[in-house]
């Protein structure tokens, strides 16, 4: 598949999960019954034009309301996402990893990460889902007995967007700016500006839906195949992974997001992918 | 792995995401999710 393919169905699931065209003027937000409905997708509630609830939103939410201590509703939603596309979510269906792939398009000077820094750095994702979205929005609770969105609060630079697109819409809200906004704007900053320069830093490193995701890269439905028979060894495809993947070892690692470029470079067909259950009785290609 | 053993986890993992949701439901999770998602929650966005 072309990158313009794939860009143009970025755009229309960016589209499609922000549909509510009329929260960017009025610098509402949609309060629809579609919102009981997790999107497979990093693309907070709160964003004026948001259909539906964002998975890791509504699992901190839950988590921290009053009544709660687990989320068996969201848990589900993903899983189910996770194990029928896994991070084909990410490459082809996320706004905010368009948002990261349109900006790596401008032309600056592009630099690679230290192989071992860039190998830690992995790890933080997961960290951040099991410390940010997980212990602390249970652990830590107010006199209310209710905890807070950690991520959402102190991290997520797709809230940071919608609530840029809210203040656009609804200057009244200006009064409301404060630290954290501060704070929020320069995570943003510091991921927008690091876009420009590495392909998907935000996905790599700190997206904790793409760590879950992740977890389900080896059995979801949607797969990548190698095929060493085929292979010549000329180093394209790992050389085009926008994620670092080594391709010929490990190619449904928890890092491929499925964006397809190994495939689309490969001169011999030597990778292709697969929707649906493997054949019985067929050992997968690797 | 073989391709036996792969579709055993999916269908048992579906299975298991679908269960979820049903009893999720049945908990009344979903209420607040949609209470929450249909407000403006001002610290997802910085605003607090």
């Amino acid at each position: 598949m072309s990158e313009k393919r794939r860009t143009f169905i970025q755009i229309v699931s960016a589209v499609f999960f922000n549909g509510y065209a009329a929260g960017f003027v009025k610098g509402e937000i949609f309060k629809g019954k579609t919102k009981i409905l997790c999107v497979p997708v990093l693309n907070c509630y709160s964003c004026p034009g948001a259909l539906g609830a964002c998975p890791i939103g509504s699992l901190q939410a839950v988590l921290s309301s009053r009544k709660y201590r687990f989320s068996f509703y969201v848990l589900g939603f993903i899983m189910l996402f996770g194990i029928v596309l896994g991070r084909l979510i990410c490459g082809f269906l996320c706004p905010f990893g368009l948002i990261q792939d349109l900006l790596h398009r401008i032309p600056v000077r592009k630099i690679k990460v230290n192989e071992r820094l860039d190998h830690a750095l992995r790890y933080l994702k997961y960290v951040l889902l099991a410390v940010l979205v997980i212990l602390l929005p249970v652990l830590i609770r107010n006199e209310l007995n209710m905890g807070e969105t950690w991520f959402c609060k102190y991290v997520c630079p797709a809230g940071t967007v919608a609530g840029l697109g809210l203040l656009a819409a609804n200057p009244a809200l200006k009064d409301l700016i404060g630290f954290i906004f501060g704070w929020k704007m320069c995570i943003l900053l510091i991921v927008v500006i690091s876009s420009t320069l590495i392909h998907r830093p935000f996905c790599k490193y700190l997206c904790p839906l793409g760590a879950m995701y992740g977890l389900f890269s080896r059995f979801s439905l949607y797969q990548m195949n190698y095929d060493k028979s085929k292979c010549i060894c000329c180093g394209k495809c790992e050389k085009v992974c926008p994620m670092n993947v080594k391709c010929t070892q490990d190619i449904n690692t928890a890092e491929c997001i499925r964006c397809g470029k190994c495939k689309a470079v490969c001169p011999v067909n030597a990778i292709t992918s697969t929707f649906g259950f493997s054949p019985a009785g067929k050992p997968k290609k690797q | 792995m073989k391709a036996g053993s792969r579709n055993t986890i999916r269908i048992a993992v579906i299975a298991l995401a679908v269960s979820l949701i049903i009893l999720g439901i049945a908990r009344k999770e979903a209420g607040v999710v949609l209470s929450k998602a249909r407000a403006i929650c001002y610290a997802c966005i910085g605003l607090s």
